[in-house]
């Protein structure tokens, strides 16, 4: 048992064991070499336009620019029902899960948020709060490195995954 | 009239290799500007500006040197 975790409330990895997280992760998004064929699509220009992504991919994280945003939301539905809703909705929306953990108000899931046309890739944090029984607060943030502006990528994949554990959790939630 | 003339009188002719190198370099430059303010969309729109802004420099010197 972790030493952390509270009195009566399970463990995430406990409460996630039976769904087999792991295994629900899908495949999305795009590989750096297909952004720049999008957007650099003559050949001969591509590479060029490649070496300047990399370079200002170094550049922005060795300067340390990222762009991030942060979104609250508070479930009337008890923490385990929460907790499966969230890793079934980010498995759903593609988004890998690459860190889960307890915490001493509930616990924590990272994932990656995946390349696509508006960044290189970046990663999204899902805090779980048990406030009360029936009672939990998700703090999301979104966190992109080397680049100081990401188009609302952030925001959008927060509000998505948000909007997939509401549709998610009452079939999950013991009194639905 | 030797380069070191033209210098004198304030034109410099620039050789061939030196636009080559500014055609290839500037794009590369302002795109990895443009992709550490807002990543791929910014690294392009930076990529075509340096394009836009080397052109114009090229023959900015071309007409210079054409004119001297």
């Amino acid at each position: 048992m972790n030493p952390i975790e509270p009195k009566g409330r399970p463990s995430i990895r406990d409460i996630l064991s039976p769904d087999g997280w792991r295994t629900e992760v899908g495949k999305s998004g795009m590989s750096e070499k297909e952004v720049a064929q999008l957007l650099a699509p003559i050949p001969g220009l591509r590479e060029l336009f490649e070496l300047s992504m990399q370079v200002g991919k170094a550049v922005g994280t060795a300067v340390g620019s990222k762009s991030g945003k942060t979104v609250e939301k508070v479930f009337s539905y008890p923490y385990p029902s929460i907790v499966r809703a969230t890793a079934r909705a980010l498995g759903s929306l593609g988004q890998e899960i690459t860190a889960l953990f307890d915490t001493p108000r509930g616990s924590t899931i990272e994932a990656r948020l995946p390349i696509d046309i508006f960044s290189l890739g970046g990663s999204l944090l899902l805090e779980i709060v048990e406030e009360g029984v029936s009672e939990v607060r998700i703090i999301g943030s979104s966190e992109i490195k080397g680049q100081m502006f990401d188009w609302g990528k952030g925001k959008l994949a927060l509000r998505e995954v948000l909007d997939k554990i509401e549709r998610y959790v009452p079939p999950l939630s013991p009194h639905a | 009239m030797s380069k070191a003339v033209q210098r004198s009188k304030g034109r410099r002719i620039v050789p061939a290799a030196g636009k080559s190198v500014l055609m290839v370099a500037s794009p590369a430059t302002v795109g990895a500007a443009g992709f550490v303010i807002a990543g791929p969309p910014g690294a392009a729109i930076g990529f075509l500006a340096g394009f836009i802004l080397s052109h114009h420099i090229v023959k900015k010197w071309g007409d210079h040197h054409e004119s001297n």
